[in-house]
């Protein structure tokens, strides 16, 4: 029987193609952020920049090791890559710990204002996080399954939800200088997270709903490097 | 962009005590003495040499030694470069409510 095709390329070149070309634009965009904030985290050592600059070098590991992992499933299928021994723990483990960082420190960029009154220096914070991530972790791993990770990240996105709508009151006294709001975009990536991670577990199976998923996480990322460029370059 | 001298925030107390610091230096043609750099800094003497200790060692300023021997405190590089782009870090603060 040949093999199913997409667009007259075969189904798994497809997917594989759509991943790297995904993961680049991501990765791009991420560290152009995280690269672009370096003077400025430098000149001031201001522990909001420190934090969100951090947000993107972490989701830059989580990406980098998710591609690895969709590769090894497009490559070797997952029943094949359920057979080498723990691999499948191994990726689950670093995508773990990468991604509750990265979303740790979303949260503490959107909670700054409360953080700076216990003058947390950033090797604190980082290690809080470090042991956090691998608190969640761990039930990740015996279970061998990202559903206890999804669960403990849609804990922390609730957790940024809830303090977006009891600061909505406040917020609105602020100039409103764009469309989406920082907290409406920090909220939007780690539910696009969420998302992706439904895909690489195949939760989410069909090809147009996860290139509409790849596509608005791909904008998020990009609205939030304009907005940095614009900004850091005077615009 | 953001009128640095009329945006009063909290959150910027620090950044601004900085700016202002260096500022006395740039004001007095990158040549200040360290009593009269507290003096015109307008804040207490404890503050000073906390920011002031953390503005050496951050190398925003540099101490240098005239022929007398005597301490005359200077803007390096970076602490032209922090006060050229000060405005726009502080627009970028505002952006992302950091």
């Amino acid at each position: 029987m040949p093999p199913p095709l997409i667009f007259g390329i075969p189904a798994r070149l497809t997917h594989l193609i759509v991943e790297l070309l995904y993961f680049i634009l991501i990765l791009g965009f991420c560290l152009a952020t995280y690269f672009k904030t370096k003077e400025i985290e430098e000149l001031t050592n201001h522990q909001g920049i420190s934090l969100f600059r951090k947000i993107f070098l972490f989701f830059s590991f989580a990406f980098l090791v998710r591609m690895i992992h969709m590769g090894f499933i497009l490559y070797l299928g997952k029943s094949q890559l359920r057979a080498i021994p723990g691999l499948q723990r191994l990726v689950l483990l670093v995508v773990s710990i990468f991604s509750t960082i990265a979303l740790l420190y979303l949260l503490a960029t959107m909670l700054i204002k409360h953080l700076k009154k216990f003058k947390l220096t950033q090797e604190k914070i980082f290690v809080f996080f470090v042991v956090a991530s691998i608190v969640l972790m761990i039930p990740t791993i015996y279970f061998r399954t990202q559903t206890v990770l999804i669960a403990a990240q849609l804990a922390l996105i609730l957790a940024a939800g809830v303090h977006i709508m009891t600061s909505k009151h406040k917020a609105e006294n602020k100039r409103k200088s764009s469309f989406f709001s920082p907290k409406l975009l920090y909220l939007l990536i780690s539910v696009f997270w969420i998302l992706n991670l439904l895909v690489s577990q195949r939760i989410i199976i069909h090809f147009e709903s996860k290139i509409l998923i790849y596509l608005a996480s791909i904008s998020i990322f990009a609205i939030i490097y304009h907005r940095v460029h614009q900004r850091l370059e005077g615009k | 962009m953001i009128d640095i001298s009329t945006k009063p925030n909290k959150r910027r107390d620090r950044l601004e005590i900085i700016y202002s610091i260096l500022k006395v230096v740039q004001k007095h043609h990158n040549k200040i003495k360290p009593t009269p750099l507290l003096r015109y800094s307008n804040i207490s003497s404890q503050s000073f040499q906390g920011y002031y200790k953390e503005l050496l060692e951050k190398s925003l300023l540099v101490e240098e030694l005239d022929r007398k021997g005597r301490k005359h405190i200077s803007l390096s590089e970076k602490g032209f470069k922090f006060l050229e782009k000060y405005s726009i870090i502080l627009d970028f603060i505002e952006e992302f409510e950091l």
